[in-house]
């Protein structure tokens, strides 16, 4: 902890920290200083010269114009903010602005959450006084999600500073100089940087608008908006959506201390359309008939109570979802248990099942201290292991960029490179399945080259974290990664262990009592001994584990907000709210249980998944079920404040859950395979189901298809851009993209999501 | 008065510019300051220096001895880098230029005896991109002092060595700024960065870093050869050293001189430039390359020193006058000024970015007769303005801003009167 001083700030003394930002301190105290480009996530710049106050070293010695910004707190400092030539120097440096800055704030989408606009008026310039021709420019195409309007900049430099060196994108840059500076791309075309977004928020006035937004632009006041935590991975982001009238608008990142504070990624920002789809359920679907949810619910429990009286109790099972609430899962059991029935599978397989599950337990164990995004960006030594993390959790991605520009060493084991190998010390490119032999090489603390040099930077790190993806199936991984956390945590110096997921919920149903494998399910759908299956918001038709027995099944109920394969074939559908307008609990990664609430919107479904089941309980008669439900008897968590999940509420710190029980014993690692390994590619845009059919996302998603080594690909006479058929040993077969950053014996399947279109037309008002 | 030739002991400013050679530049001394040094202690160079008086020769001033002291020595094992600022792109100011162009060897020693008193053994001359050809001499020159063992490995039967580049810059005024020089070098904007850290401290790539200008090291071997009390010697009225002193604008005979630091303004005006160039009477100086205050004929007694130009409220700068006479029309001339200014500011920061083409636009329109009752006000606010800004540059635009509207506000006043009174006439 820093000295504690005393400052005095127009006129009342404060107490702050030696070395504080004078202007950081201000704000923090609530006295808006005007300023542009001081960004706490960047910190002090001095170029816009907007928060200059008169400061002296002490009462007793003068003051002088002085930038808050650049100046840090010392002993007796007098600072006054009100000086008056100091409040006329800073209505100056708006007139310097606006000097060139066009009269389009009636048009222009920054309108209304514009810095520029509340700095006019803070500093009370009202008056132009040039009478001289401003300048212009042109604006660049940056692809589908930023908007360019370059004649808006007021040259605060907040866009290179975040885009290259916060975010470290390279394509984004500042050109020219005098009073012709030029922030934009070398030429036209799509920004690279997967977090191009936040330059929307960054840009204190309109030059970087949401391209998406515009299109169907409302003033930002007339937005709807009910704080909610996003949905398209596990990081769990809080987030802002905006509505107006039956659509989604936008969405942009709530500041939260404990997991995001002002950025997202644009898989989140722009991934949330789905909500707007014309497939989005409203009605319910009854053997093809469109009704009322209330009277599709009457119908579904009769039919399931027919089914359980007539086929006993075991014909009826649940398919939980990774990407519904803890508490629509747990009224999926209650459904279930007024049936009779306990089996429920949330998972796509056997090995996504038993990885998920083993890391969630660890995780909840909290044997091992769990990162958070600040802790992340603290990290002096990173070890990536698995997946690609830009993929398939990126803000963790954007934490570790923070984490390597404090210079900690990054070392990257996967089957593919991916965009954060770039910033690595070193990566190790493996084919799958063997990454957990490596990992166990790296905590033997033996080995040579890339695993000595891992095993040394891990020994001589102060804060080490360890990231392991659980998106592929590999419980080994998992537990051998928990082996090395273990060995590397002492007492005075905790090793922090993070694992990743595939949904924004996998974490908690990763945590339930009673879950089993798909696998079982599916084969007594098929044999006949289950008669009925609810799924609950899940595409399951488009699981390879389940679609056969989806087909199969008698009776199949689906519960979703939008038309999917599932949907298409189910005998009942009931509609639910999409996630931005439902409200619960989830778990992210971090087993931080996070709230999240939402709006009715007109056009939509009107209940949450949570109450459709709760619903058919109800019908079912089982209200001392639904009274008694628990979470604690559903899922294996308690929180510190010993009920679970209990007292959170939306945009708090959340709650990180703890589990009664001790992780089970990692299974051994399979022995690697010595033949080619398939191994599904993720992909920031594109492989996330929901955001996957949001149209800019969309437009991002590369080509389905597969990868191989150039190696391999000579081996089998295949080549670049040809039609790869492998159905016979894999099952699959697809446009061919040879990639030298894929490990040798590793055929890559890219996972690209088809959104399905509504089997008939719904007509809305 | 008669001045001893130091500096341009080998150079001829009136014979064009050929380089003064190795052999020649031997034959006349050189490389002895150098010998001098290397045989005493980094230290004890450092104290020779810091005993002469020398003040840096770029325009601010600053005693050089003391901007070295801050350099982290003997317990400091990492690289530190010695950088010679040739960016001369101060209007009115060609004395590097005469410097390098015609005595390489003399910038090059100066630069030897400096690294090894720092004990830095990586250089560089960052010259300003329309000294093309004297950054040809100059990698000519230290391929020579190579050559003859004055750079590289093992120098002067020592283990001191010390590596030397030049690089050619791409042009712009704020690279003469050292620490937007030191960005530019680094291959980043020109932007100067904020202080502390000092590039003594923190510099190129973030190591210790001495920046100093081309007569500031040519001066150095012959402090080295001849000592601190001769060097003190050279100077008026307690100033250490010569300088050299130019002038240009409206004189007969425009020039290069060198001369005992301290002697009078008028000396040069009228002895060495030979008076006023078409008959009219001097109107204003402009004492030490463009970015100082004017001054005016009642002040052209001052001695051109550093303090005694200060106390007459302008400053000594790179000693190059700018000459008007009255001729000029100094709404006319300031718009000249500011468009120089107005084009070569980084873009970094507001006040001096958006604010100096502002003025420039203003003046302008005063000196077309479009000006506006409220210019005049607008520009007083503006020159206060200008001088918060992130690094020098634009207060140094101030310097010869706001002298001219206030020395010669009534010329001003005049073309906005002319105006109104032609709107008058209308009605």
């Amino acid at each position: 902890m820093a000295e504690k001083i005393k400052v005095t700030i127009d006129g009342t003394e404060h107490e702050v920290e030696a070395g504080e930002n004078i202007l950081q301190v201000c704000l923090d105290k609530g006295m808006l200083i005007p300023h542009f480009c001081y960004h706490e996530a960047m910190g002090p710049l001095g170029a816009c010269r907007l928060c200059a106050a008169n400061i002296a070293p002490a009462a007793d010695k003068p003051g002088r114009l002085e930038m808050t910004c650049m100046t840090r707190a010392s002993a007796g400092m007098v600072i006054n903010v009100n000086d008056e030539y100091a409040t006329k120097f800073r209505k100056s440096v708006i007139e310097d602005l606006m000097l060139n800055h066009p009269h389009d704030c009636p048009v222009c989408d920054e309108g209304g959450e514009c810095m520029l606009q509340d700095m006019t008026v803070i500093t009370e310039h009202q008056h132009r006084r040039t009478r001289f021709p401003k300048r212009t420019w042109k604006n660049q195409y940056l692809g589908p999600l930023v908007h360019h309007e370059m004649n808006r900049c007021i040259t605060c430099y907040r866009c290179v500073r975040y885009y290259g060196d916060y975010a470290l994108g390279s394509d984004l840059g500042a050109y020219g100089s005098r009073n012709r500076v030029y922030f934009g791309r070398l030429n036209d075309g799509v920004l690279e940087s997967e977090f191009s977004g936040n330059l929307i928020d960054v840009c204190p006035t309109g030059v970087f608008t949401n391209k998406r937004f515009r299109e169907v632009y409302t003033r930002p006041w007339d937005l709807q908006t009910a704080r909610s935590v996003c949905v398209s991975c596990s990081v769990g982001c809080n987030v802002l959506p905006g509505f107006r009238h039956t659509d989604l608008r936008r969405i942009k990142p709530a500041e939260n201390d404990a997991v995001n504070k002002y950025f997202m990624c644009d898989r989140g920002r722009y991934g949330g359309e789905f909500v707007n789809l014309p497939s989005r359920l409203s009605d319910a679907r009854v053997s093809g008939t469109s009704m009322m949810t209330e009277d599709g619910i009457d119908a579904v429990a009769a039919q399931l109570k027919d089914i359980a009286t007539k086929h006993g109790a075991g014909a009826i099972a649940g398919l939980g979802s990774q990407r519904a609430s803890l508490e629509a899962n747990a009224a999926l059991t209650a459904v279930l248990k007024a049936l009779g029935s306990d089996r429920v599978a949330c998972f796509g397989s056997q090995a996504d099942r038993e990885a998920a599950r083993l890391a969630a337990s660890i995780t909840a164990s909290r044997e091992l201290p769990t990162p958070s995004l600040p802790g992340l960006e603290k990290a002096d030594f990173v070890l990536s292991v698995g997946g690609d993390l830009t993929a398939e959790a990126p803000m963790l991605d954007l934490a570790i960029r923070q984490a390597v520009r404090q210079k900690a060493p990054l070392f990257i084991v996967s089957p593919r490179a991916g965009s954060l190998d770039k910033f690595a010390t070193a990566s190790l490119r493996t084919a799958p399945g063997t990454e957990a032999g490596i990992v166990k090489e790296i905590a033997a603390g033996g080995g040579k080259d890339f695993v000595a040099q891992v095993a040394t930077a891990l020994k001589s790190a102060k804060s080490p974290v360890i990231l392991c993806s659980t998106l592929h199936g590999d419980a080994a991984l998992v537990g051998a990664v928990y082996q090395l956390a273990k060995s590397a945590n002492t007492a005075d110096r905790p090793c922090g262990l993070a694992y990743y997921y595939k949904s924004a919920n996998t974490a908690g149903v990763a945590l339930a009592r009673k879950d089993e494998s798909p696998e079982a399910i599916a084969a007594d759908a098929k044999s006949g001994k289950i008669k009925a299956l609810v799924v609950l918001e899940r595409n399951a038709a488009a699981e390879p584990a389940l679609a056969e027995a989806i087909a199969q099944c008698e009776y199949v109920v689906a519960i979703d907000c939008y038309e999917n394969a599932t949907t298409n074939d189910a005998s009942a559908v009931l509609p639910c709210v999409a996630h931005y307008q439902s409200f619960g609990t989830i778990l992210n990664f971090e087993g931080r249980a996070q709230h999240f609430s939402g709006l009715n919107i007109p056009g939509s479904a009107t209940m949450a998944s949570s109450e459709v089941l709760l619903n058919i309980a109800e019908r079912l008669g089982a209200s001392e079920i639904i009274q008694g439900l628990d979470f604690h008897d559903v899922y294996d968590i308690t929180t510190e404040s010993g009920k679970a999940v209990d007292g959170i509420r939306t945009g708090d710190s959340g709650a990180l859950v703890k589990s009664d029980s001790k992780p089970t014993a990692p299974p051994s690692a399979k022995p690697a395979s010595t033949g080619m390994v398939a191994w599904h590619i993720h992909h920031t845009f594109g492989s996330e189901e929901l955001s996957a059919m949001s149209p800019p996302i969309a437009e991002l998603a590369p080509a389905a298809g597969l990868e191989l080594n150039p190696e391999d690909a000579k081996s089998r006479n295949l080549s670049d851009g040809q039609n790869a058929d492998l159905t016979k040993e894999f099952g699959v077969s697809g446009l061919l993209t040879v990639n030298a950053g894929l490990a040798k014996g590793t055929l890559g399947i890219r996972v690209i999501q088809t959104a399905v279109s509504a089997p008939r037309k719904e007509v809305t008002a | 008065m008669t001045t001893q030739k130091v500096l341009f002991k080998n150079i001829d400013t009136f014979k064009g510019v050929t380089p003064c050679s190795y052999e020649q530049y031997v034959k006349g001394g050189g490389y002895e300051g150098a010998k001098a040094a290397f045989k005493k202690t980094p230290h004890e160079v450092q104290q020779v220096i810091k005993d002469s008086n020398l003040r840096g020769r770029g325009g601010a001033g600053f005693p050089t001895g003391l901007k070295w002291s801050f350099v982290p020595m003997d317990n400091f094992k990492g690289q530190k880098y010695l950088i010679c600022n040739c960016d001369e792109m101060e209007p009115g100011t060609f004395k590097d230029r005469a410097l390098v162009y015609g005595d390489p060897h003399q910038l090059i020693e100066g630069m030897l005896i400096a690294a090894y008193a720092l004990q830095m053994t990586k250089g560089f001359i960052f010259i300003r991109y329309e000294y093309k050809k004297g950054a040809r001499i100059l990698e000519e020159a230290c391929a020579e002092a190579k050559k003859h063992g004055f750079l590289g490995k093992k120098l002067l039967g020592t283990d001191f060595e010390f590596e030397l580049d030049v690089h050619l810059s791409a042009g712009r005024y704020i690279c003469g700024e050292e620490t937007a020089l030191i960005n530019s070098l680094e291959g980043k904007r020109a932007n100067p960065r904020s202080k502390p850290p000092f590039p003594q401290i923190k510099g190129f790539l973030g190591q210790p870093t001495i920046v100093n200008n081309v007569e500031t090291f040519c001066n150095m071997p012959h402090i080295l050869a001849h000592g601190a009390d001769w060097f003190k010697g050279l100077g008026l009225n307690g100033n250490a050293g010569t300088k050299i002193m130019g002038a240009s604008g409206r004189v007969k005979n425009p020039g290069l001189w060198e001369l005992p630091l301290g002697v009078p303004m008028r000396d040069i005006l009228e002895k060495h430039a030979q008076g006023p160039s078409r008959g009219k009477a001097f109107k204003a100086v402009i004492p030490g390359g463009l970015s100082t205050p004017m001054m005016t004929p009642e002040q052209f007694d001052t001695p051109m020193d550093f303090d005694s130009i200060a106390k007459a409220g302008s400053r000594l700068g790179t000693a190059g006058l700018i000459v008007f006479d009255e001729g000029d029309c100094m709404v006319d001339s300031t718009a000249n000024i500011m468009k120089f200014y107005a084009r070569e500011s980084c873009g970094f920061c507001t006040p001096c970015r958006e604010g100096i083409p502002w003025i420039l636009d203003i003046v302008r329109a005063i000196g077309a007769g479009n000006g506006e009752k409220d210019d005049m006000s607008i520009l007083d606010d503006m020159s206060k303005h200008i001088m918060h800004t992130f690094c020098a540059f634009a207060p140094g635009a101030q310097g010869p801003f706001l002298s001219a509207i206030t020395t010669f506000r009534s010329e001003f006043e005049a073309f906005i009167k002319s105006r109104e009174a032609a709107a008058a006439g209308v009605n």
